[in-house]
């Protein structure tokens, strides 16, 4: 009997006070409210993180506890899931600078990363989804620890000063799991940014569109912040707010919090975890999931040509295969079908790339028989 | 006013409401609800390193537990905080005396979630330990609370591959700074984990044992039947003389008549087909010079429950066992333990002589049925109350 009533009483300020309706496992979490833990990633590259992203939305349930993964990564763009990589990016440009370009798998727009940025995924169970609240523990964080004054657009982007785009969100909503991420601008380097960014004009396509605004670095408001300061600062935040119901004077350390941990994201810790990376970096993810597109461009003909020393060319793109092949200058028939059938038999079918319009022009200067075209007019 | 029972609720009780009663009291265990965490700041986590680099007791997580007990004031709040080194005053007397540990592991389940296996048991006989080592006792089920608190804090730790799982080495000592022989006045109860990966049965290797009769790991009225560090340490110098023979673990016998008690770490079963035809399963009785594991008690609950075996705790001796294997009746025998389950025996060298056991040759052995039977309790795989999950 005794030890029944024992196990009832707990002790605050010396004082012991006994709940009936209090079992001895009261410490496990009574108040039926999700636990939280925040994960920070040791890895930098991209590829882990975004598969680590999409390993713990497919294998895990939140609903007795909430994740906050906070992630970094080396310079790197994303796109999103519905967009068009070559609108959205410079991908000559990425290429030569060795910058990896990314298909995530929520939609939205492009982003640029580097380590002056940090990435914040919100993980919870589908009915518990609520961008506007993870939004607001991170305005509550910069509020408290780095006196930045920021609010939530209706876009749900985090602004400050009233136009100062500091924040981009993205979602994905599934079965029985959700998750919501954005990033957090802390000392991005705006020169590269715009450099990566800037697409391919004459594409016209029907995806998503990453739509511009004027952006800032937290650290333009708050000049001792650094990744880690904010990273510290969102992931306490995270684990010890309340809602204004609650009581805000408890010192103590919220009972469904389990505080921090690293996270090593590779296939020993995680099984399943290269198989997601490896689909990420294929050409069928990156490329074969990009909707229809045409994209027109001049193409440099033969001087002796009567038509004129270039006509607009246009190629349908679907999924990153090409279609077909469509002249758009009026030329001769000859010449239109030549360029529409001959050559287009030839790269119908094949995968698009930035350079299949360099591939054309050597392939009209390689045409047999001249003269036959010579006599076109 | 009600007045509860026990005498050692002190004084005055005021009745607040239906169902709440105000008592004052000083010295009885603290709920594991009053426990103090301090997480480990993010710049202080320790990366973790690739799965096959976790090295088992050398690796450890980020946080611990510990709980301060002094006399006359009780266990004081339990504090969870980073994982550091302990300050002991020169004269602690644990470093002079004793220390007691005891040793369970949690599992990964095959449904990614963690169990505790029979951890009730430990708490059991850690507290039969502290009785005999004159450390304080302490409520069972709230240091279980506790210990799962600690295991959901730091269960990242452990790998998401099958089979990976977590030693806990929860461990009480006084850290009382005065030297006399006597009763402490201070203790100092704590835990710390250590994670493995995952545990590649690359098939079972037997062991090689010495079985020599003038080391004596426990004795009558002794201590034997407790887990304290005082039964471990005096172990080693024997284990390298077993080594030095090229032998691998060391067969501890007691008494004139050569009784079997332990190998190694690990308590001892054996398998015999008795004269008369049957198969039984023979370990030493807990006579005070055994320690009562876990994984013994599994394994003899387990075979109890097959009808094809008899099960006896009963002494056997170095006689029997060559006798048995003369008239080819040794079928097995194995250690029992936390840290392999089971570990199969393949000879003994004892006095002149080599005993063969042929527990590898079995057609159907035993002791590997109650490896599956315990691992798929451990792992999940069978839902079963002996696994008890940390949330």
């Amino acid at each position: 009997m005794f030890s029944k009533v024992r196990n009832l009483i707990t002790v605050k300020n010396g004082v012991s006070r006994i709940s009936s309706s209090q079992l001895s496992t009261s410490f496990s979490n009574t108040t039926k409210e999700p636990g939280r833990v925040v994960f920070i990633s040791q890895a930098s590259d991209v590829y882990s993180n975004l598969a680590l992203e999409d390993w713990l939305y497919r294998n895990w349930d939140f609903s007795k506890r909430h994740v906050l993964f906070l992630w970094r990564n080396s310079p790197c763009v994303v796109i999103g899931r519905h967009q068009n990589p070559f609108c959205e990016a410079n991908i000559p440009y990425l290429e030569s600078a060795g910058v990896p370009i990314v298909r995530r798998n929520s939609g939205g727009g492009t982003v640029y990363h580097d380590d002056g940025n940090l990435n914040c995924t919100f993980f919870t169970s589908k009915q518990s989804y609520n961008r506007r609240h993870n939004l607001s523990v991170i305005c509550d964080a910069l509020r408290k620890d780095f006196n930045i004054l920021a609010d939530i657009n209706e876009k749900d982007d985090i602004v400050v000063n009233s136009s100062l785009k500091i924040s981009g969100t993205a979602a994905k909503l599934g079965g029985n799991s959700a998750y919501h991420h954005c990033t957090l601008l802390v000392a991005s380097d705006k020169m590269q940014l715009k450099l990566a960014l800037k697409g391919d004009r004459t594409l016209k396509s029907n995806a998503t569109k990453s739509v511009p605004s004027s952006t800032a670095n937290l650290q333009d408001f708050a000049p001792d912040m650094t990744v880690e300061k904010l990273l510290e600062s969102v992931g306490r935040n995270f684990l010890n707010y309340k809602t204004t119901e609650e009581d805000d004077h408890e010192s103590k350390t919220d009972v469904r919090s389990d505080g921090f941990t690293l996270i090593n994201p590779t296939e020993d810790w995680f099984p399943g975890l290269d198989e997601i990376k490896e689909n990420l970096k294929s050409w069928n993810w990156f490329v074969g999931m990009t909707p229809l597109f045409k994209q027109k461009r001049p193409v440099t003909i033969d001087q002796s040509f009567s038509e004129g020393s270039a006509i607009l060319v246009s190629i349908e793109v679907f999924h990153g295969i090409i279609k077909g092949v469509t002249v758009e200058s009026s030329v001769s028939q000859a010449l239109k079908e030549y360029i529409e059938k001959q050559i287009g038999n030839t790269i119908v079918g094949s995968r698009y790339a930035p350079e299949i319009f360099l591939d054309i022009e050597s392939r009209l200067i390689e045409r047999e028989p001249k003269p036959q075209y010579y006599s076109a007019h | 006013m009600k007045i509860l029972p026990d005498t050692s609720f002190f004084l005055s009780l005021l009745t607040f409401g239906v169902e709440e009663y105000f008592v004052i009291s000083p010295s009885f265990t603290r709920l594991a609800a009053d426990v103090e965490i301090q997480f480990c700041p993010p710049d202080k986590l320790k990366p973790k390193p690739a799965v096959k680099d976790l090295v088992f007791g050398k690796t450890f997580t980020e946080h611990m537990l510990e709980i301060q007990w002094v006399d006359g004031e009780g266990w004081h709040k339990p504090q969870i905080s980073p994982f550091h080194n302990l300050s002991m005053h020169p004269a602690a007397k644990s470093l002079h005396y004793s220390v007691q540990f005891e040793g369970m592991k949690a599992y990964r389940g095959v449904d990614g979630k963690i169990r505790l296996f029979r951890p009730d048991e430990n708490m059991k006989r850690m507290n039969r330990t502290a009785e005999r080592a004159s450390l304080p006792t302490f409520d069972g089920e709230e240091l279980i609370e506790l210990i799962k608190k600690l295991i959901r804090i730091d269960q990242e730790w452990v790998p998401h591959s099958e089979s990976s799982s977590l030693y806990v080495r929860p461990t009480l000592i006084s850290n009382e700074d005065a030297l006399k022989v006597e009763q402490p006045s201070k203790a100092l109860l704590f835990v710390i984990l250590s994670p493995t990966g995952p545990y590649f049965s690359t098939g079972f290797n037997a062991v090689s044992l010495l079985a020599d009769p003038q080391y004596v790991r426990s004795w009558p009225g002794g201590c034997g039947h407790t887990k304290m560090g005082a039964n471990y340490g005096p172990t080693l110098m024997i284990q390298k003389e077993a080594m030095k023979k090229g032998l691998q673990q060391v067969l501890w016998l007691y008494g004139p008549d050569h009784r079997l008690t332990e190998v190694g770490a690990m308590n001892i079963m054996i398998v015999l087909k008795k004269k008369n035809g049957g198969i039984e399963l023979v370990t030493p009785p807990l006579d005070g010079l055994i320690l009562p594991g876990v994984t013994r008690l599994s394994i003899l609950e387990i075979v109890r429950s097959w009808p094809e075996y008899e099960v006896t705790e009963r002494d056997i001796t170095m006689a029997e066992v060559v006798e048995a294997s003369k008239e080819d009746r040794l079928l097995e025998i194995f250690g029992a333990g936390t840290a392999v389950v089971v570990c199969p025996v393949g000879e003994i060298h004892y006095m002149d002589k080599v005993i063969k056991v042929p527990t590898m040759q079995q057609e159907k052995p035993l002791y590997k049925k109650v490896y599956n039977a315990i691992l798929d309790i451990q792992y999940g795989r069978n839902q079963h109350p002996w696994a008890v999950p940390i949330d």
